[in-house]
């Protein structure tokens, strides 16, 4: 059977097989047919023919870099954790550049738009810090709750809770919070058992 | 940058390759397009530089003398006929989302919905819904929305500029892609969400996120997706189509924000976790030649290949719409690479066009009007029917010598006996796989005759997933397996599952500790035998991390079923840094193997019990159990016939090894039959067992 997977293998990669032209779509749907190993496919038995691929950048030598590991800096709260895998520091806080000052606390970490520093001021926001790339981001002061129904929408919008987002269909609210206040708006609505997420300001989909 | 890829047409005589054999074009019901669809004096100029629509070894405006992507002749997506049929992509809607689309191009405006678009780009987040008739193209980097639309939909026959693939598809342009880095991921999923509302059949995403490390994206988000693939279309499910990305190798310091000696990183589509889903369909790029454009993502994501070409320079790109006006735009940008993007030629005095884009990009709008001539032809096909058209139609191409090894495209020495990927792999139904490729390039007009006769009943959609919470069934539990440093052989991981379906796609999520997650090679093998390769060896990747339980998808198994011993592989390429596999978890998706499904194992040795002095009226079966684990319950018919429930209709007896019946009134020396069959804790069940008994007294 290998050997006929083989040989059929190769009739049809190599155009040998003398399948007319414009029979092309008839054949494509053959083809599904045509090969159907009763066996797994062992590549090894079947001779693979290595490319002889030369296509390494000619100024470049295969190395990885990885990124300055931060991770040992970061202090968080194991309890709370973004949705898509960042720690919430707790020793931390960011501010834009143009207003952070070196007396504020030791720069960590800074990126185009924002220094991260150790400790805090009234205006610094909480910062999510991703393990995967030991870079920080700001964590957004906008909380998503799931499985909101109506009811419960105007529950928590009569507790004085300001709106950002409402989508009926997909039980989804968005509430505004503020960079002061939106981890303990967070623990809250999780005391009460809401399936409430943290939303991290981090990269945006760009054009391909 | 130009960049070297598969060599494979260099190294061997061109009468060894397969030859793209073409079906023949039906013959024209009209002369050009339908009458009702005419549009203008029938021409379009430069509709003969577009070779993804008709191949004839046309240079596009290059100088087409490059070695990797020169213009081969049928290299196409074999689109004539499909026009010759009537179909246009007439009354099909797509939405363009994209960094925005100059909505009056006179290439593009008799086709776009007027009232639809939006524009999202606005600095205050809080407002995310802003209907703008001209969604902006203020800067010359916007023109990406605008070429992306000419692409699928410019308007056919009308005196001006290329056509679309579907030149009678609507469009709206939506301005989605934010020029300001940072956004709460509530603005993202409002806008995935409001995109719902204009009743589109197909949305277009030539966007993604970086590929040089692992981007996690709130699921939430591709919920949304999900959502719209349930409930658009009135419940057929709008087609979502995503570029699989430019990033089949790149720089390190894309990723890291800071600047980095020279180091490459090799991208995979299931870097990204919105890539991840199998509700979208992700379409990597091929160039005029008809192999891999020189930067398209691979991974086993990937459903399909479009045409997206090289760079316009030596090798052709795509000839599209482009920002009208010699000041902006791609044109604008690249007026120094030829006369035609420069305006200095006749054939764009306005510098209305641009020969310069590609990427996946362009890929995804391809195979965008792909789907909306599929749609024309045929309305009532879901975005499942979609799938397997793609996937049935879709042509291998580059295609030498089987199996043929795609070495490390670094050129590394990988571990002793491990080859780092192949071009194309056949799995357990004969289809043939490529994580380059997908199931092919996309043919047009196989596809539409294929819609047009569809007759495939793909069955209700089904996942292997627990439906209280929507958590994934299969889980190995906890592990402690430490990876083999630098080993071609690597370590494996078996988990059983019972769920029997036709395979459609397959999702895993593995938890890996390790310091380096670049050296990994993670595969996964099927009941089958057949193997995947989700992640590919030394891949570079900027991350000293994992993340937590980080989804991998793979089509590779399209069509398989599914039941049996699965086994995640893991390998480490390099030395150095160990790590350890600490868990894994796998979820099918595709339809149950029969409407009922065939799980779980039915019991067997059925028989009566040798005295029937209470046949008439309680009859007993002993049986042996069924081998299930999952088992719920059993249950028992009686009737005239094998399986028949013309006597008594199945009922349950619960978990036991014999049953009885009471309170039957059968007739003396009549032959009955008693059935029995076996529940899951899924409501699968089992093939029934039957035995008959004669009533004698």
């Amino acid at each position: 059977m290998k050997k006929y997977l083989i040989i059929l293998g190769f009739m049809i990669f190599s155009g040998t097989a003398q399948t007319p032209v414009e029979n092309e779509f008839k054949k494509s749907v053959v083809k599904a047919k045509i090969v159907e190993p009763s066996q797994p496919v062992s590549v090894a038995t079947l001779t693979p023919h290595r490319m002889p691929v030369a296509r390494v950048p000619a100024q470049t030598t295969p190395v990885t870099i990885l990124p300055t590991r931060l991770d040992h800096l970061v202090e968080r709260d194991p309890a709370i954790k973004s949705p898509t895998g960042e720690w919430i520091a707790t020793n931390i806080t960011a501010l834009p550049l143009n207003t952070y000052q070196p007396s504020f606390g030791k720069e960590i970490y800074r990126d185009a738009y924002f220094a991260y520093f150790e400790g805090k001021t009234e205006d610094s926001v909480p910062v999510a810090f991703n393990p995967v790339n030991q870079r920080f981001h700001p964590l957004s002061h906008i909380l998503l709750l799931k499985k909101i129904n109506e009811d419960l929408r105007r529950e928590i919008i009569d507790e004085g809770h300001k709106e950002y987002y409402y989508n009926q269909r997909m039980g989804l609210l968005s509430i505004q919070s503020s960079s002061q206040e939106v981890l303990s708006l967070y623990s809250e609505f999780k005391k009460r058992g809401l399936d409430v997420r943290l939303e991290v300001l981090k990269e945006s989909v760009q054009p391909r | 940058m130009i960049k070297l890829v598969l060599l494979s047409l260099l190294m061997l005589p061109i009468s060894c390759i397969k030859q793209t054999g073409k079906i023949p074009a039906p013959a024209a019901v009209v002369t050009g397009p339908p009458e009702d669809n005419a549009i203008g004096s029938g021409v379009d100029p430069l509709a003969s530089e577009a070779w993804h629509l008709k191949n004839t070894g046309q240079a596009s405006f290059s100088t087409n003398i490059g070695l990797y992507g020169q213009s081969v002749a049928g290299q196409d997506i074999d689109i004539e006929g499909v026009l010759n049929l009537g179909i246009s992509g007439k009354g099909v809607r797509i939405a363009i989302s994209d960094n925005g689309v100059q909505v009056n191009h006179p290439d593009l405006q008799g086709n776009e919905l007027a009232g639809f678009h939006r524009n999202y780009a606005i600095n205050d987040p809080y407002r995310w819904h802003n209907v703008d008739p001209y969604p902006g193209f203020a800067t010359v980097s916007q023109s990406h929305g605008t070429s992306v639309a000419g692409l699928a939909a410019a308007v056919g026959w009308n005196g001006l500029g290329s056509r679309g693939v579907a030149p009678h598809a609507k469009f709206a342009g939506f301005q989605f892609i934010v020029d300001y880095g940072s956004e709460p991921q509530s603005s993202v999923l409002a806008r995935f969400i409001d995109q719902t509302d204009g009743e589109f059949d197909i949305f277009n995403y030539s966007y993604g996120y970086p590929q040089c490390t692992y981007v996690e994206q709130d699921p939430t988000i591709n919920e949304a997706i999900e959502s719209g693939t349930k409930q658009l279309r009135n419940g057929k499910g709008a087609i979502y189509i995503q570029s699989a990305g430019n990033s089949y190798d790149g720089l390190v310091s894309e990723c890291s924000g800071v600047a980095l000696p020279v180091a490459y990183y090799l991208g995979n589509t299931n870097f990204s976790s919105d890539m991840t889903t199998p509700h979208k369909i992700i379409v990597g790029a091929v160039n005029a030649r008809g192999i891999i454009s020189s930067y398209s993502t691979p991974g086993s994501g990937v459903w399909v290949s479009a045409p997206g070409g090289e760079f316009g320079t030596d090798s052709p790109a795509m000839v599209t719409t482009d920002l009208t006006g010699c000041s902006a735009g791609y044109s604008f940008i690249s007026a120094s690479l030829n006369a035609f993007n420069g305006g200095r030629i006749e054939q764009n005095l306005g510098c209305n066009y641009n020969s310069r884009m590609n990427g996946t990009s362009s890929a995804a709008p391809v195979a965008s009007g792909t789907v909306a001539l599929m749609l024309q032809a045929n309305p009532n096909l879901t975005w499942r029917d979609v799938k397997h058209i793609l996937a049935e139609t879709s042509e291998v191409i580059d295609n030498v010598v089987f199996p043929l090894v795609l070495d490390h495209p670094l050129s590394e020495t990988l571990p002793v006996g491990y080859d780092y990927d192949f071009a194309w792999l056949p799995n357990a139904t004969g289809k043939f796989f490529s994580n380059i490729y997908g199931f092919g390039r996309i043919n047009a007009l196989a596809a539409v005759l294929m819609a047009q006769t569809y007759n495939v009943n793909l069955g209700t959609y089904a996942e292997t997933i627990r439906e209280d919470d929507g958590s994934w069934y299969y889980s190995s539990g906890t592990l402690s397996t430490e990876i083999t440093d630098a080993s071609g052989v690597g370590i494996g991981s078996n988990i059983e599952v019972r769920h029997n379906f036709v395979i459609e796609s397959v999702q895993v999520q593995v938890n890996i500790d390790h310091p380096k997650p670049s050296d990994l090679a993670i595969h996964l093998v099927a009941p089958s035998g057949y193997e995947s390769r989700l992640i590919l060896m030394n891949s570079h990747t900027y991350a000293v991390a994992l993340p937590e339980d980080k989804q991998l998808l793979t089509n590779f198994f399209y069509g398989e079923e599914s039941r049996g011993v699965w086994r995640l592989k893991v390998y480490d390429g390099d030395t150095g840094d160990v790590g350890t596999l600490t868990g894994w978890k796998i979820k099918i998706n595709g339809r149950k193997v029969t409407p009922d499904g065939s799980n779980p194992d039915p019991v067997y040795n059925l028989s009566m019990a040798p005295t029937y002095s209470s046949g008439r009226t309680s009859p007993v079966a002993t049986f042996i159990p069924s081998m299930s684990p999952d088992l719920a319950r059993y249950e028992i018919s009686v009737g005239t016939s094998p399986g028949a429930t013309d006597v008594s209709a199945w009922e349950s007896i619960g978990i036991a090894s014999s049953a009885q019946f009471e309170d039957l009134s059968l007739i003396t020396d009549r032959v009955y039959y008693f059935n029995i069959r076996a529940v899951d804790d899924r409501e699968n069940v089992s093939v029934v067992q039957t035995t008959s008994w004669i009533t004698t007294f």
